[in-house]
């Protein structure tokens, strides 16, 4: 794996770790959240953080505008998922 | 406050909506929800809208305001995932699904669906797409996949750890008639 490769991998992780850290401390309840469940998250996210600090700036942005561009697909498989809800009679 | 932290703040907030809106303790945070999306959004927004590189969110994060050409991008994707948003929320509300299938109303929506689809596809501010593209996408996708494996792997460790933990608490008062309301309305819903 190329080092711009290696980066997005490592971006694309950091992203999902991050946003299940903001999840978990969103949705707490005090006693019912598994005080596990958020060191396991937190230290996930810390350590990714930790391995995208040096990533160069045009290989982020570079990888982020890839990501913004295929979004259409996702859209276009969820509009075979609406026509099959709108079509129901 | 500077714009770019602004908009990073609002992206954090419209996550937290989002989890809000669908898990969690939804009875008393639900109602934020909304009005913390829309707060969310308008940070986000706050960020220059004049094509100025040099205040926008990711460039001022990354320090690379001449390269980017993000802003014209993202705004894109806003434009057409909310035209896109509309036509689907107007489509299944008005289908069979949810009532009578109401034939104006999904041709209104579909029309939005596709619209937002051809803008997304044939209308795009960077139409090139390159073998670099796409190789970059594969990674942040592979990415994203091993990351969720690796958050599922987390839950499935928890859970292990916590097989001995008291079950929930019953529902309250207010929650329980919360939830009579929902499926009495479902209910009356169907008999229309």
């Amino acid at each position: 794996m190329t080092t711009s490769l290696l980066d997005g991998f490592l971006l694309g992780y950091s992203a999902v770790a991050f946003i299940f850290s903001i999840h978990l401390i969103s949705t707490y309840r005090t006693g019912l959240t598994s005080p596990k469940l958020i060191v396991g998250s937190f230290l996930n996210t810390g350590f990714s953080l930790l391995l995208i600090q040096d990533i160069s700036n045009s290989v982020a942005v570079n990888n982020i505008n890839s990501l913004v561009a295929s979004v259409p697909i996702i859209g276009l498989l969820l509009s075979f998922i609406i026509a099959r809800i709108s079509l129901r009679n | 406050m500077e714009s770019q932290l602004l908009a990073v703040l609002g992206a954090v907030f419209c996550t937290v909506s989002i989890s809000w809106n669908r898990m969690g303790p939804a009875y008393q945070r639900h109602r934020m929800a909304w009005p913390l999306f829309l707060a969310g959004s308008g940070a986000i927004l706050s960020w220059d809208l004049n094509y100025n590189l040099s205040n926008d969110l990711l460039c001022g994060l990354y320090n690379s305001c001449e390269q980017a050409n993000l802003p014209a991008n993202i705004r894109h994707l806003a434009l057409w995932s909310v035209i896109f948003y509309f036509g689907s929320v107007i489509s299944i509300t008005n289908s069979g699904a949810y009532g009578k299938s109401k034939t104006v109303y999904q041709i209104l929506g579909w029309s939005l669906i596709i619209s937002s689809l051809l803008l997304a596809v044939y209308y795009r501010p960077n139409p090139e797409i390159s073998y670099d593209l796409f190789g970059d996408l594969l990674s942040v996708i592979a990415g994203m996949f091993v990351g969720m494996l690796f958050v599922a792997m987390i839950v499935t460790v928890s859970e292990i750890f916590d097989r001995d933990a008291p079950p929930s608490r019953a529902l309250s008062g207010q929650e329980k008639d919360r939830i009579i309301a929902i499926i009495t309305d479902n209910l009356g819903r169907g008999e229309k």
